[in-house]
């Protein structure tokens, strides 16, 4: 395995009874990367996390981490992670000082710096404050924090967040977007999974995107985009045509007319460039333009188009 | 790793000894008083000691079977439940060192609660008699390892409160009266069906090798009683051990 690779899955799937939650996964992601995992729910995300960190059995393949394969040398693989699941698993019957502590010597962390830690990650998230209470008497998003604090306790070079910024308010969820670009500056790697796909536009080197167990896309956003359907151009006219000017039509372009007549739509590779060149059609063909709209393809379309299914989204 | 997980455990019943330690002290201590120094008096003596004497090392095995074996089954159950096994199992630990830790924290717990009953039951006279003290240690040892390997076997299988509750009840309980902690084996024999299951219980020979070092009287082999008791000791662990590394009931 590559000195540049942090986790390679090599063709992991996990069956559970008739069902296939993960199909044959098969990629890297590289030392350093912020790499999202986006799929709908039931889309085998999860699953794919757990076998990672040894909370789910892969029922074929495999895979590494940092070159440590996740079931033969696991004690290895597992030293260089840091784990912030989607529901909290916090342990009720302790602080969350103690948490923190106890954490901190499950995954090696000697003794005399596990309170220095503790300290540090307490405060970063604005939890010192409440490092007497207990678990459960924390909201949600600072159960989230907590989570969070607990996951980078070990300082691990990769750094797996389920879901890490939903539930939280605006607030939150912008620091701890903000903490998460800080540390991925410092080389840390990060695995994160989110439905808010504009957050995975904004932060991500590169995505995967999953539906019903399987990877069926993966690369940098921008990347994907233009495999994505493209941006919507809309010109409103000026008076309402019965008919679009052949080249519209059918040259490429397949715009259509809107049901009132004084609209002219089309999905573009190159929005601008487009709109410009479909403007000059209209104009040749003595069409007279009041506006022209643009509106650029997002990750979110994508994701919409490669994950709908018969019926609808999702 | 492993100490900071002996210490999670260890911590668990030491910051709340009146709900952890507390209530087995003082259902033994009543035991004492009730049966022993009332009834007892009318029961007479049994073996040449006095009922008292002779029922106390089985009061304190039972004291020391059942705190081994409910604390790693309710630690475990409780975290199983609530998840917080997850960052146990995602840690650098083995399956050996997370076992050891559940198990150990339930031996100390066993040790603890039977010291402080047999030095509260000396204030009592004529109580407790030590014959052979290092026997009396080996034995709590054994003991309590046995009945902790055991909790943490049930506690990873109990899928519900219900079954830890159905353990205790069905199989913790029966296996402790049947052995003998209020009876010599001589006052059964002739109940044959009972006979035979005080005899093959393990609870008995648990007992009658406490009573040996307590009050020096033994009615089975101490020899097979003792590689007996360690042997399903070290297998419990193993089947333990061997159970977390393929993830029973702990991974999907």
């Amino acid at each position: 395995m590559s000195q540049n690779i942090a986790v390679r899955f090599y063709e992991i799937s996990k069956e559970f009874g008739d069902t296939l939650a993960v199909d044959g996964a098969d990629f890297s992601i590289f030392r350093g990367e912020f790499f999202g995992l986006l799929g709908p729910n039931g889309a085998g995300k999860t699953t794919l996390i757990k076998m990672l960190i040894g909370l789910a059995n892969p029922t074929k393949g495999t895979a590494e981490v940092f070159g440590h394969d996740i079931a033969k040398d696991y004690r290895e693989a597992h030293r260089s992670v840091g784990f912030a699941p989607a529901e909290a698993n916090l342990d009720r019957e302790f602080s969350i000082y103690d948490n923190l502590i106890f954490h901190a010597g499950y995954n090696g962390v000697p003794a005399r710096e596990r309170g220095e830690r503790a300290e540090k990650q307490l405060k970063t998230f604005d939890l010192w404050d409440k490092r007497d209470d207990k678990p459960y008497e924390l909201s949600t998003g600072m159960r989230k924090k907590l989570l969070f604090a607990r996951a980078m306790i070990s300082e691990p070079l990769l750094v797996i967040l389920d879901e890490p910024t939903a539930g939280l308010d605006l607030e939150t969820k912008e620091n701890i977007q903000k903490y998460i670009s800080k540390i991925t500056d410092q080389g840390v790697t990060i695995l994160f999974t989110t439905h808010q796909i504009d957050e995975a536009e904004r932060l991500c080197d590169r995505v995967a995107i999953m539906k019903q167990g399987r990877i069926v896309e993966i690369g940098k956003p921008e990347k994907l985009l233009e495999k994505g359907q493209g941006d919507l151009v809309r010109i409103r006219l000026e008076e309402k045509i019965t008919g679009l000017p052949e080249k519209l039509s059918n040259n490429g372009y397949r715009a259509e007319l809107s049901g009132d007549g004084e609209e002219v739509r089309a999905v573009v590779a190159n929005g601008p460039k487009s709109a410009a060149r479909m403007m000059e059609v209209l104009h040749e063909a003595g069409i007279e333009t009041q506006s022209v709209q643009v509106e650029k393809s997002t990750l979110e379309d994508l994701f919409r188009e490669l994950t709908s299914t018969e019926g609808g989204l999702y | 790793m492993f100490l900071s997980l002996l210490k999670r455990e260890v911590f668990r019943y030491i910051k709340n000894p009146l709900v952890t330690i507390g209530p087995p002290i003082v259902s033994q201590i009543l035991y004492v008083l009730v049966f022993g120094l009332v009834l007892g008096t009318r029961i007479g003596s049994v073996s040449g000691y006095s009922y008292i004497s002779f029922m106390f090392p089985g009061l304190v095995m039972m004291a020391l079977v059942t705190n081994s074996f409910m604390n790693p089954g309710w630690s475990l159950y409780q975290a199983r439940h609530f998840d917080w096994i997850e960052p146990i199992l995602s840690s650098p630990m083995s399956s050996t060192q997370i076992v050891s830790a559940y198990i150990l924290a339930g031996v100390i717990r066993g040790l603890l609660v039977s010291a402080i009953l047999i030095v509260l039951a000396l204030v009592i006279p004529s109580v407790v008699v030590i014959s052979n003290p290092g026997f009396v240690i080996l034995y709590l040892i054994i003991v309590s390892f046995l009945g902790s390997s055991l909790g943490t076997l049930i506690g990873l299988w109990a899928d519900k409160f219900d079954h830890m509750a159905l353990a205790q009840s069905f199989g913790l309980f029966p296996l402790v009266f049947l052995g003998g902690v209020f009876y010599s084996i001589e006052m059964v024999q002739g109940l044959t069906v009972l006979e035979v299951l005080v005899r093959i219980n393990p609870v008995t020979h648990m007992i009658n090798g406490l009573r040996y070092g307590m009050i020096g009287v033994s009615e089975l082999p101490l020899s097979i009683g003792a590689s007996g008791l360690i042997a399903l000791a070290f297998v419990l662990f193993l089947l333990n051990v061997r159970l977390f590394k393929i993830g029973y009931n702990l991974r999907v």
